[in-house]
């Protein structure tokens, strides 16, 4: 029965996701359109000869109605065609897919850094509110909150790489290259640069409430039992508590990625972050379509896991 | 008077708290009395006297072109307090409005809350990135593309507050009194809207700087020749190893502004009313 | 069995601390059920929280008396702390069964958490110990229910769950603290009868605090009165409804609708409770009380017998039934 509940509501909130997804794809193919300029030449660059131009029209069926543009290009979306790339000349899907590995790693091992270090450190400060430890943490915490991750990322540079030489200070080869996984060196600076904000973020969360679900009267009840008090704070505390970390996840992930971008030009990461400050830079917009609309996608769609762990753990959840 | 103090209460329960709007007033002074108090033109440059470590002429040593680094610091703050009062006055410009009309005419309400959720959809930095590729680079622009992110949040924040006001309104008065649409807004909404968007208007202007460094760092937000923090930063990023002082100063006036935002906005989030701090405690944040 | 000696609970807050409760005292018998009735604020959740060892903060502590179970001092002792020392005999429900459960956990486990703790020695079976609890507080297809989350149940339902997780904690007293305000009239007094049925079957002791007289009339053997953190008046709940005596039970009763007496409009009580910050000298109930003269305001009150095991605390007690002396 739980199941059945659990599966409807997977799959309204998967058809919830989907929809977004459709709409945010309309606002993306609009966006070649709202740069001022012909979109053909947008498209191809100002060196585009008249008959390329003509070409490109005509596949984009420029000619016809927007809305049929539109799944004109949906379509080829969903074929894997996001256009070519006017800089490197190549498909744009397989420039991104050059720049996934390094982002992905960059994002997991933060991932893990933010986890490691926010949640158990905000579950410290919580069970020690109000002493030396708590305040230490909460202040760090709110300092971090409030430091742009390139300027941690620069320090990082020039304490681990300038100074102390332990690790390189830029760019990143595949783990797949020679060395395999020790170059994963590369990316422990960036990792932890654009942890500190989202650890800062995830410890604040936690501790906040942890300390909201110990006012609670449920964990009163559990006292009552005579059960342990840290049976009281991990089976019922710590669990409620970590719904709304859990809840939260998606919404510190949209923070990761905008600082993903600047942390991996800082780093010179050949990753999808730094791609799209390059590609604006060069204006190269197929490029930068295609990385808003994968970003978007991937958003869109750890968002949906999060929520449906969320509600597997939490089976009062229901959709707005 | 009563009601200027009554505001000033958490800050004097709070000692750190104290400090940020301490600073805060600081930053705006230093800001506005920039041309008197900087003891050097922030644009003029010294072939000879480049690079120079925090001395005794320059207190916080010069740049590769020999500019000195602390007017320019202090110039740094009139960008910083112009994108943030841009950015905050452009998202509760339209934030709010957003927000209360879709409560008032819930038809018209749920499409655009619709419209506010799917720019939602694009992480914050992308919003403004996507915005800085139509409009093209700038300082206005930048105020705009980062202006549209905490758009959205403010009218997020906005809506389930006012949602809440119409709500418990209707509960005490009762819908038979036919409360009507502008009684609602100006009597019950509007003013009770007030404390909430104070706290939010310090978070967004927070994470304005955070922001505005971000694109500036990039190279896409205010023109190279303007003295901003984040262009600061980008440009010493080169003599990191040589001149590590010149990423010191500049960082840590942004850290300073922004971390003092973010103390008086929490300052001030204590003294809200309890019903609205759940609404303010994640959502400030895109 | 359960003894409350002078218990005193205060707020520690700057350098006064402020009294909650002041040496508040009762005794219940094996079996018996004891109402305390008192308005909101007065000092009777206190009371029994601080009976359970569960005080809510640092800043609220039991500033001077005893909680005494069968003789052994457990005043100063945690639920867990009093499993150790098997001094384990309270049980509580609380007002809001809404929020008493914790909402992730299905409510067997939250059963049968209790059941590990306090079954650890006898050895039974939790699973079928739980069953057997869920059949005894009447929830029906038990062996369903127990998979069942907080939330898919009524208010009814998940308040006999809360009293099978007190059951499950072996009560020689079971303390409920207003556990039927939240409810419905009507599950109300089922649930007042199981707490009945209960107290019957499995022979323990109730102590039961409301702010209903027709709730204690219903339910309780013995009754006391509590106002401004005091007890002002104990009876048997026959003589103190037959005969109240202290000025604040009478404004009680007046507050009361009396069905044979339809005409007469309800007498509220002038004037409102005192603060916790200052609450007046000599008898607390003196600024709004209607016989209050100048030797009310200060020094000790009286506690005076008025039959076996009725007494108050008052000067100027009222004799001769309800509806006297108005």
């Amino acid at each position: 029965m739980l199941l059945n509940f659990f599966t409807s509501y997977a799959m309204r909130r998967t058809g919830a996701a989907a929809v977004t997804m459709a709409a945010a794809s309309v606002i993306i193919f609009a966006f070649i359109h709202l740069i001022p300029g012909d979109p053909t030449y947008v498209l191809l660059g100002d060196g585009a000869t008249p008959e390329q131009a003509e070409a490109l029209s005509k596949k984009m069926g420029l000619d016809r109605p927007i809305v049929v543009q539109y799944f004109t290009w949906a379509v080829n979306v969903l074929q894997g065609d996001l256009g070519k790339s006017l800089f490197f000349q190549a498909p744009v899907l397989e420039i991104i897919a050059d720049g996934a590995e390094t982002s992905l790693l960059l994002a997991g091992i933060t991932m893990v850094w933010v986890v490691l270090i926010g949640i158990p450190i905000g579950m410290l400060s919580a069970t020690r509110q109000g002493t030396a430890v708590d305040q230490t943490a909460s202040g760090l915490a709110m300092l971090f909150a409030s430091v742009p991750t390139f300027w941690v990322g620069l320090y990082l540079i020039l304490i681990f790489a300038a100074w102390l030489g332990w690790l390189p200070s830029s760019g990143y080869p595949s783990i797949f290259e020679e060395d395999g996984l020790y170059n994963l060196r590369y990316l422990l600076l960036p990792s932890l640069a654009l942890a500190a904000p989202n650890a800062a973020l995830i410890l604040r969360l936690t501790r906040a409430s942890m300390l909201d679900v110990a006012r609670q009267d449920y964990v009163r009840t559990a006292r009552a039992k005579g059960i342990r008090p840290w049976q009281v704070t991990t089976r019922h505390i710590f669990r409620n508590a970590l719904l709304a970390v859990v809840a939260a996840f998606g919404f510190t992930l949209a923070g990761l990625i905008s600082e993903a971008v600047v942390t991996e030009t800082v780093f010179s990461l050949p990753g999808i972050g730094r791609l799209v400050v390059q590609s604006i830079l060069r204006r190269d917009y197929p490029v930068i379509q295609g990385v808003i609309l994968i970003i978007v996608m991937l958003y869109l769609t750890i968002n949906l896991g999060v929520d449906l762990i969320n509600r597997y753990l939490d089976p009062r959840v229901e959709l707005e | 008077m009563d009601l200027l103090s009554s505001w000033l209460v958490p800050f004097l329960k709070h000692r750190l708290s104290l400090c940020g709007l301490v600073v805060l007033i600081g930053v705006i002074l230093a800001a506005l009395l920039a041309p008197v108090i900087t003891p050097y033109d922030p644009l003029a440059m010294d072939p000879i006297g480049r690079l120079q470590t925090p001395n005794m002429a320059h207190w916080f040593g010069t740049d590769h072109f020999g500019r000195d680094t602390l007017s320019r610091v202090i110039y740094g703050a009139r960008l910083a307090l112009l994108i943030g009062t841009g950015v905050v006055g452009f998202a509760m410009a339209t934030g709010v409005p957003i927000g209360v009309l879709s409560v008032l005419f819930p038809r018209v309400g749920n499409v655009l809350m619709r419209l506010v959720d799917l720019m939602m959809a694009f992480p914050a930095l992308l919003l403004a990135l996507g915005l800085i590729v139509i409009l093209g680079q700038g300082v206005t622009n930048a105020i705009l593309a980062i202006g549209v992110v905490y758009l959205t949040t403010t009218a997020r924040i906005t809506y389930s507050v006012a949602l809440r006001l119409k709500a418990e309104t209707f509960v005490e008065a009762g819908r038979s009194m036919g409360a009507n649409t502008w009684w609602l807004a100006t009597r019950h909404i509007i003013p009770n809207l007030v404390s909430p968007l104070l706290v939010q208007a310090s978070f967004v202007f927070a994470f304005a700087q955070l922001g505005a460094a971000s694109l500036d760092f990039l190279g896409l937000g205010a023109p190279p020749d303007i003295p901003s923090w984040g262009n600061m930063l980008a440009e010493s990023r080169r003599y990191i190893t040589r001149a590590p002082w010149l990423l010191f100063f500049p960082g840590a006036m942004i850290v300073l502004t922004a971390f003092s935002l973010n103390l008086v906005g929490d300052a001030l989030r204590d003294r809200l009313d309890p019903r609205f701090r759940d609404e303010l405690a994640n959502k400030g944040k895109p | 069995m359960l003894s409350v000696q002078d218990l005193t609970v205060s707020v520690i807050t700057g350098e006064q601390p402020l009294d909650i409760t002041r040496a508040v005292s009762f005794d219940i018998g094996p079996g018996e059920i004891l109402g305390v009735v008192g308005e909101s604020g007065c000092g009777k959740s206190m009371t029994s929280l601080a009976i359970m060892g569960l005080l809510p903060s640092k800043q609220i502590a039991v500033q001077s008396g005893r909680v005494l179970l069968d003789g052994s001092d457990i005043t100063h002792l945690t639920p867990d702390q009093r499993v150790d020392v098997g001094l384990s005999g309270v049980s509580m429900i609380f007002q809001e069964p809404m929020t008493s459960l914790n909402p992730v956990m299905r409510v067997g486990a939250q059963i049968m958490e209790a059941l590990r703790v306090h079954d650890r020695e006898n050895g039974r079976d939790p699973f079928a110990r739980t069953r057997e609890l869920l059949d005894l507080v009447h929830i029906p297809d038990a062996a369903l229910q127990m998979n069942a989350y907080p939330h898919e149940l009524s208010g009814g339902m998940r308040q006999r769950i809360m009293i099978a997780i007190a059951l499950a904690c072996n009560p020689k007293i079971l303390v409920a603290d207003e556990p039927t305000t939240a409810l419905d009239v009507t599950v109300q007094s089922q649930i007042l009868n199981l707490i009945r049925e209960l107290r019957d079957e499995l022979s323990m002791s109730v102590l039961f605090i409301t702010h209903d007289l027709g709730v204690v009339a219903q339910l309780a053997d013995r009754v006391c009165v509590m106002y401004a953190g005091q007890v002002v008046e104990t009876a048997d709940v026959t003589q103190l409804f037959e005969n109240p005596v202290h000025p604040y039970t009478h404004g009680l009763f007046s507050c009361l609708p009396d069905p044979g007496r339809r005409a007469e409009p309800l007498k509220p009580i002038p004037g409102q409770a005192p603060l916790l910050i200052d609450i007046p000298p000599g008898c607390a109930f003196a600024p709004r009380c209607a016989d209050v003269t100048e030797i009310c305001r200060s020094g000790t009150l009286p506690w005076e017998s008025h039959s076996s095991g009725h007494q108050a605390r008052c000067h100027h007690p009222r004799t001769g039934g309800r509806g006297n002396g108005q």
